[in-house]
């Protein structure tokens, strides 16, 4: 989703000017206009985020699809907290529950899928998210710099090429980058093979056997073309902000470009740069269809794409296990705008403008 | 600084840009070259610059029966009901909530706007799983009308979010003005601030919409017959049961992203003052 753009709108808040008026008193003036999407928000967002936390302490699986479309979820929840049943062992990645009802499982769905994952699909998600914001910055930093140059031609051209990416959507981005690294029949295998035949040439994609490290470095340039449009149009806006004066006074006092860009231009432009990198972090992080398309070998998924590959029927419907690893996303995500509200005051200037 | 370049300063940051375009270019060139080509009947086996045999055989046949049951104008059809009608549901039902929470000083505000971040950010599987067995309780999950509610699900604290900005950015002292000479706060929301944040609000709604226009995983799940398909999940379909032949998915992933392709860079301008420079000023 380019969507949400929208957070970098505002990195420096207006200041609100404080009204006399109690702020009881304006919540009973807000709340007829807060209502119609309040209302909406509670029935199709909230209650199914309510209802999905219930399912993640069930064992419910495809053959109690019935039952729990009949209150089952709510039935062994309540049979549970009250002591009615006791609480069945239902451990992650089990495969579906064979019984046609719905079962409390407590706490141990989700304490065996901590556990499990904790030292691998964590561990991806870690250094996915690391390596594909530290490639997307890195070009569209660079790009956005090269672009700002005095003198370079072709200025608006490459710039509106440089954002077409932002234009194609991610799903048929992802396509047709698989089909350019497929093993077999991609592009790459296939000039591999064209220009082997000339002697003493070493072909780059004909990994018939694709390694971990091949299919990591595959997916990242696909993110990083999708990605680092807007980095550059983050940075290239900061840069446009940046006073001239100020750049003619560092030449004035004899700084170098490494000092000019590490103590004036970077700091004039992390105000800009963070909410983006931010963003950018968190969509690395819940990444979806392009791992969907890839389908790389566990563990090199995202939570997201686990949940829907273990929903699907493919393997065989396992409902209460994917509410589960939704539940850790949801949490995940949290933790990281608290974190960022804290560390970072422009992150803070974007979630309270 | 110097107006002109050194020559090979000039070079040299040109070789740069042209790799970043050749990089940009490599998967768009891809595309047409693999839709293009009549001489692949399945998959590609040679490596070629350009189509070996260039026809349009291939763009012919998906729009005539790209799925199933439906033509291509069917899927797209259905693709402009979802995505619009999530669309215009996540701003119609919106709107005030957003004006709310950019006018008022409520109790409970702040806590209010970090939800709806966090939700405008989660991705669309979070609420999958639980939609999926809510709206098939109540027997609409497969239609239209579930996937139009799945779909405003997620764009909702979305676009409640940006117009929430769009109605801040418009001044306070407009709306102070209008109350001087006696408006009511509905008029005032419906005769100054709505105008002015309309286009801003436009482009929330567009985004929601290219958001349901692209989303193929959620409804591959929900739909249960051919005939609520959309045009991403006809593309899904074609690429996921690995029986079509390469051209004939290029060709539709060609047709599909078209129309947005051409939005975006007409409203390019457009869409990049109002969403990213916004504040800054241009």
């Amino acid at each position: 989703m380019k969507a949400l753009f929208a957070w970098l709108r505002s990195p420096h808040p207006r200041p609100v000017p404080r009204k006399r008026t109690n702020s009881r008193q304006e919540l009973r003036k807000a709340l007829p206009w807060l209502a119609p999407g309040l209302i909406t928000l509670s029935v199709i967002t909230l209650f199914p985020l309510l209802f999905q936390a219930a399912m993640a302490l069930t064992n419910f699986s495809a053959p109690a699809i019935r039952d729990g479309m009949r209150g089952g979820v709510w039935r062994a929840i309540l049979q549970g907290l009250t002591g009615q049943e006791s609480a069945v062992f239902y451990p992650a990645f089990s495969g579906p529950a064979s019984g046609m009802q719905v079962k409390f499982a407590g706490l141990s769905l989700l304490t065996t899928l901590i556990s499990s994952i904790g030292s691998s699909v964590l561990l991806f998600e870690i250094l996915w998210t690391v390596l594909a914001v530290a490639t997307q910055t890195a070009l569209g930093v660079g790009l956005a710099l090269l672009l700002h140059r005095r003198g370079v031609g072709l200025k608006n051209f490459w710039r509106a090429l440089f954002i077409l990416p932002w234009a194609v959507p991610e799903f048929v981005s992802a396509l047709t980058w698989s089909q350019l690294f497929d093993p077999r029949f991609g592009a790459l295998t296939l000039a591999g093979r064209t220009w082997s035949q000339t002697p003493g040439f070493i072909p780059p994609g004909a990994a018939a056997n694709p390694n971990p490290d091949t299919i990591l470095i595959s997916l990242l340039i696909s993110a990083l073309w999708y990605g680092f449009p807007l980095m550059l149009l983050a940075a290239s806006a900061g840069l446009k902000a940046l006073p001239p004066e100020v750049m003619d006074a560092a030449a004035l006092d004899g700084a170098n470009a490494w000092q000019t860009g590490r103590q004036i231009i970077l700091p004039m432009l992390m105000p800009l740069l963070a909410p983006a990198i931010i963003l950018r972090a968190i969509f690395a992080f819940n990444q979806f269809y392009l791992f969907t398309v890839f389908q790389p070998p566990y563990p090199m998924l995202t939570l997201s794409a686990i949940s829907y590959y273990f929903f699907s029927s493919f393997q065989g419907g396992q409902y209460a296990l994917s509410a589960a690893i939704n539940i850790l996303t949801v949490v995940f995500l949290l933790v990281l705008l608290l974190g960022f509200n804290k560390v970072s005051r422009a992150a803070e200037g974007v979630t309270y403008a | 600084m110097p107006k002109r370049l050194p020559l090979w300063q000039q070079i040299a940051a040109q070789a740069l840009l042209t790799a970043a375009g050749l990089f940009v270019l490599l998967p768009l060139w891809n595309l047409l070259r693999i839709a293009l080509d009549a001489s692949i009947t399945s998959v590609p086996t040679r490596f070629s610059l350009l189509p070996e045999h260039f026809s349009l055989v291939y763009f012919i046949k998906v729009w005539k029966t790209p799925a199933q049951s439906l033509d291509f104008i069917g899927l797209l059809r259905n693709s402009l009901l979802v995505a619009g009608g999530a669309a215009l549901a996540s701003i119609a039902l919106g709107a005030s909530t957003a004006y709310a929470f950019a006018r008022f000083r409520f109790a409970g505000r702040r806590a209010g706007l970090f939800a709806l971040l966090t939700g405008s950010l989660l991705p669309p599987v979070a609420l999958m799983t639980p939609l999926f067995i809510l709206l098939g309780a109540l027997r609409i999950r497969a239609s239209l009308l579930g996937l139009i509610l799945t779909y405003t699900a997620f764009s909702l604290p979305f676009c409640i979010w940006n117009m929430r900005a769009a109605f801040q950015a418009v001044p306070g002292e407009l709306e102070e003005a209008a109350f001087l000479d006696g408006a009511s706060q509905w008029q005032a929301f419906r005769l100054v601030s709505l105008p002015l944040a309309l286009p801003s609000i436009a482009v929330a709604g567009l985004v929601a919409f290219l958001a349901g226009y692209s989303e193929f995983a959620i409804g591959w799940l929900f739909a249960e017959t051919s005939v609520t398909v959309t045009l991403a999940m006809a593309l899904w379909g074609l690429q996921n049961l690995g029986a079509a032949p390469w051209p004939e998915i290029s060709a539709l992933a060609i047709l599909m992203s078209l129309p947005v392709v051409v939005i975006f860079v007409l409203l390019q301008r457009t869409l990049l003052n109002r969403l990213i420079i916004g504040g800054v000023g241009d």
